[in-house]
């Protein structure tokens, strides 16, 4: 295992325990060695001091030669456990008597050597002089194991062992739970920290400690949090305020765009208006001109017979006249583009009565009938809605081969009820205004056609009209907002649709 | 010296063979004393010649025993001398105290002068008895081999038995005079109350 890898508390413990272990180790070998050699010493000593005793009471045994009394005397020496072995010399160095309880051991020198008592390679031996007042009487002699030593090295052994193991467990009980004090603070630090790179929140604090580093580092970690925390709010409601401001221009674009199109839309369609009319224009204005070309140069050939030319200048002059109604409803058609009128309620019923005043004299000539059910007031320009039924009623009477009958009905309708490709607001309420005639019809096919300007179904001769009436009716309904339907069939009549929206 | 200790050794060890035939021979002999005494080698004597010196290391005397310091310190021998001259070689430049140690020979018990241990050589009872209440109530270790010495009234015996030379004591018979025993020479002895 790396070192780093090592948690904190091992690594803690492990220098508690190495520490402790080397103290108690060392305090031990100190007391042993101390204690070896002071009890070598003190065993000297008193082995020594034993001998000196012994020596003192053989006096006697040896000045009167009892042996008896000198065994006695060693024999006493059996409370000595590790006596090995003992004897008595005469002043002639001659073995006087000797230690009896266990002869198998009892092997004595020959001879004593110098007086002293020395440590052997395994024993402790010795002689001592016995001396009555000045006069030596001979030498004792005495030999023990060195058991007692080894004993209590033994025990001493098994001591510093006992030391040293409960040494440790006590220190490694207590260091696992005073090290907490410390490890506690930093795992908990490293747990915050984890936490935060683990789930970006930066409103974790991490707990502060009572060890005054683990403190000075806790309180700089929360102070590094609190100031990512701040940027990040910052950071934040600076995004959110340029998402805002994006949205808020992408809107605005959106809105301009639009506008754009609108008027886009509005350019083409006037475009192609205006094309259509170029187009027309330089057909249908031509041909009264050819024809009051054609006339004049009739008129000069024969301007001889002043009835002839005058039968020309009629045409020249009724030519005139057309082209002068067709300039007008041109002009009328183009006003109405501009826009700008104010809307005003208007009774639709007060309409057709007047458009059926104006129209009396057509009305009973041709004995048409115009039925009309209760109409309602919608919002509008006057003169346009004016304009707009004068131009339907005026197309029924017209176009009819018979006695002409128109029904004028309403209705109101959801936006949903309106089948039509038209596109409608879906919320708006509409009012449909029908007018039903029974007059000449026409094929369904040509149902867009007759809308545009100057496009005729019949010839002029048939039926009389500038070509414009229907184009000016789209015109009207459109600037209302509105749109305007044609269901029909040849022979069968017509049925036009009026949508207006409905507040 | 040196040959004193190793006949005293010879009779140690009657374990050893060489030896063993002497140590009967002692044995045999022990109960006729008198028949021992003259026929015994000088051995046994020069034993007691050096137990008797050996007194004056277990033995305390009173001050009064000396009158002055130059006194000698002397072994007295009553009777017949048995130690020929090997007491004196024994007790030879040795001293008590500073006292030399010096051997004087009585005949009688009137001619016991200002001796310190007295050696009775006789096996007369009567005469033993005769002597001792003639140094009676005096600072003198009354030493004897005769039978019974300390039964008599002696302090101190030399008995024969298991062919070694024991000591019979009477502490109190000493204790009369101002002598004290010691306790270590108490210990070797037999103590007759």
């Amino acid at each position: 295992m790396k070192l780093t890898d090592t948690p904190i508390q091992r690594q803690l413990l492990r220098v508690i325990l190495l520490v402790t272990g080397a103290v108690v180790v060392l305090t031990c070998i100190a007391f042993f060695a101390y204690d070896f050699y002071t009890f070598r010493e003190t065993t000297k000593t008193q082995f020594s001091t034993l001998g000196a005793i012994i020596a003192a009471n053989s006096t006697a045994a040896l000045a009167f030669d009892d042996r008896d009394a000198a065994r006695e005397i060693l024999d006493a020496l059996k409370a000595e456990k590790h006596l090995v072995a003992a004897g008595l010399y005469d002043k002639n160095n001659q073995i006087f008597s000797r230690y009896s309880i266990d002869s198998t051991k009892n092997d004595l020198p020959l001879e004593p050597r110098q007086d002293g008592f020395q440590y052997g390679e395994n024993s402790l031996e010795g002689f001592q002089p016995v001396k009555q007042g000045k006069r030596r009487l001979g030498t004792l002699y005495l030999k023990s194991d060195m058991k007692v030593i080894y004993t209590r090295l033994q025990r001493y052994g098994w001591i510093a062992f006992l030391v040293v193991c409960v040494s440790f467990l006590m220190t490694y009980f207590l260091s696992r739970r005073l090290q907490r004090r410390v490890t506690d603070p930093i795992l908990d630090l490293a747990n915050t920290a984890r936490l935060i790179s683990g789930h970006h929140d930066y409103s974790v604090r991490a707990r502060s400690s009572n060890v005054a580093e683990l403190r000075q580092l806790t309180d700089a970690f929360n102070h590094m949090l609190q100031q990512i925390e701040t940027q990040n709010q910052e950071i934040t409601s600076f995004n959110q305020n340029l998402e805002h401001k994006v949205s808020e221009r992408t809107r605005e674009l959106e809105l301009a765009k639009d506008e754009l199109e609108a008027v886009n839309n509005k350019l083409i369609k006037s475009n192609r208006d205006l094309e259509q009319f170029a187009y027309i224009a330089s057909h249908d204005l031509q041909e009264p001109l050819r024809k009051i070309r054609t006339f004049a140069e009739l008129a000069e050939r024969n301007w001889q017979d002043p009835e002839v030319a005058h039968k020309y200048f009629d045409k020249i002059t009724s030519s005139a006249k057309r082209m002068s109604d067709l300039i007008q409803a041109v002009l009328n058609y183009s006003r109405l583009s501009k826009t700008g009128e104010e809307y005003a309620d208007i009774d639709l019923n007060t309409v057709v009565e007047n458009i059926k005043m104006d129209f009396e004299l057509l009305i009973s000539e041709k004995n048409a009938v115009i039925e009309t059910t209760s109409l309602p007031v919608v919002k509008g320009i006057a003169l346009q809605l004016h304009q707009l039924c004068l131009n339907l009623i005026s197309n029924s009477l017209k176009f009819s081969e018979k006695d002409p009958v128109i029904h004028i009905t309403s209705k109101i309708l959801s936006a949903r009820e309106i089948q039509t490709a038209m596109e409608i607001d879906a919320e708006k309420k509409y009012m449909a205004l029908v007018f039903k005639d029974n007059g000449i019809g026409f094929e369904q096919q040509y149902a867009d056609k007759i809308f545009t300007i100057f496009q005729r179904l019949n010839n002029k001769q048939d039926y009389a009209g500038t070509g414009i009436g229907l184009a000016l009716c789209k015109k009207i309904v459109e600037n209302h907002h509105g749109f305007i339907t044609v269901n029909s069939e040849v022979g069968k009549g017509a049925e036009f649709s009026v949508y207006l929206p409905i507040e | 010296m040196k040959t004193t200790a190793k006949h005293s050794a010879f009779i140690c060890y009657p374990a050893n063979p060489g030896k063993a035939f002497a140590g009967l021979f002692l044995f045999i002999f022990s109960g006729f004393p008198l028949l021992l005494a003259q026929s015994s080698p000088p051995k046994e004597y020069q034993v007691k010649a050096v137990f008797l010196f050996n007194f004056t290391q277990f033995v305390e005397w009173p001050s009064t025993a000396f009158n002055s310091a130059a006194d000698p310190f002397v072994i007295g021998i009553l009777g017949e001398d048995p130690f020929g001259d090997y007491i004196k070689e024994t007790i030879a430049g040795e001293q008590f105290m500073g006292h030399p140690l010096v051997v004087q020979h009585y005949t009688t018990a009137k001619d016991i002068g200002n001796c310190h241990i007295l050696f009775i050589n006789s096996n007369d009872p009567k005469k033993i008895k005769a002597t001792l209440s003639a140094v009676v109530n005096r600072s003198i270790l009354t030493v004897s081999d005769t039978d019974n010495f300390a039964y008599l009234g002696g302090m101190i015996g030399f008995v024969t038995r298991d062919n070694k030379i024991r000591l019979q004591i009477k502490p109190a018979a000493a204790k009369d005079t101002g002598l004290n025993i010691s306790s270590k020479l108490l210990r070797v002895a037999d103590i007759i109350d």
